[in-house]
């Protein structure tokens, strides 16, 4: 029963990434276009912020392996 | 800029001119055109992210935009030229992104909610813009911007 559920989840998944892919609707909502600048230039103030801590890190993973 | 450099932005360009007109004309996108723009422009970005680890901020943002079109429903062929522009040059990227949200913005308020526009044609115009300023004064303006934003063909 849990493989079945597994599998299916995994499969909605996937479908749903393939229809994206696929998918070739071009045309965009105002208010969405707004969420996404907003999301964008949030995540990128993040990295002006902590990237370079984040970076380091990173750095020091690979060093370390 | 030299010759290489500018083959490379024109080859850059010249899909997203394709799609733009395609989405101004139809609403639509030609996946013969999207799929490997997608393609190529993540292998670039795993490509900047090998010689030069700060460039993961790419990732960053190519997986934000894949959740939001993944959770918000944004179109397909938008999605993935987003995410290809983004890899392949990341400044035109940025520039898209602001000018579609400044066009959104403008139509939000102008034609209120639920109001729609051609999102690629708004990322060609952007574009293009990009590449007159790349061509132009832009080099000597990114020299005094953190990090190296303007890729290297």
């Amino acid at each position: 029963m849990n493989n079945i559920l597994t599998y299916t989840f995994t499969w909605i998944r996937a479908n749903r990434f393939a229809s994206m892919l696929f998918d070739k609707r071009a045309d965009e909502f105002g208010e969405k276009a707004v969420v996404i600048v907003l999301v964008v230039l949030g995540g990128l103030a993040a990295f002006a912020a902590f990237g370079s801590a984040v970076s380091g890190k990173i750095t020091e993973a690979a060093g370390a392996i | 800029m030299s010759w290489t450099e500018l083959v490379f932005e024109l080859a850059i360009l010249i899909p997203i001119l394709v799609t733009g007109w395609q989405d101004y004309r139809t609403r639509e996108a030609s996946n013969l055109i999207t799929i490997p723009y997608f393609l190529i422009g993540v292998g670039v970005g795993i490509y900047r992210y090998h010689n030069e680890p700060s460039m993961w901020y790419v990732f960053l943002v190519q997986g934000l935009i894949t959740l939001m079109a993944w959770f918000n429903g944004m179109g397909g062929a938008d999605w993935k030229m987003q995410c290809g522009l983004f890899g392949l040059h990341p400044l035109m990227g940025l520039a898209s992104v602001i000018a579609e949200g400044v066009w959104g913005a403008a139509l939000l308020v102008i034609r209120g909610p639920r109001a729609n526009f051609p999102k690629l044609s708004v990322m060609a115009v952007s574009s293009i813009l990009t590449f007159v300023f790349d061509i132009s004064i832009m080099p000597n303006i990114v020299q005094f911007l953190p990090g190296r934003i303007v890729p290297i063909a």
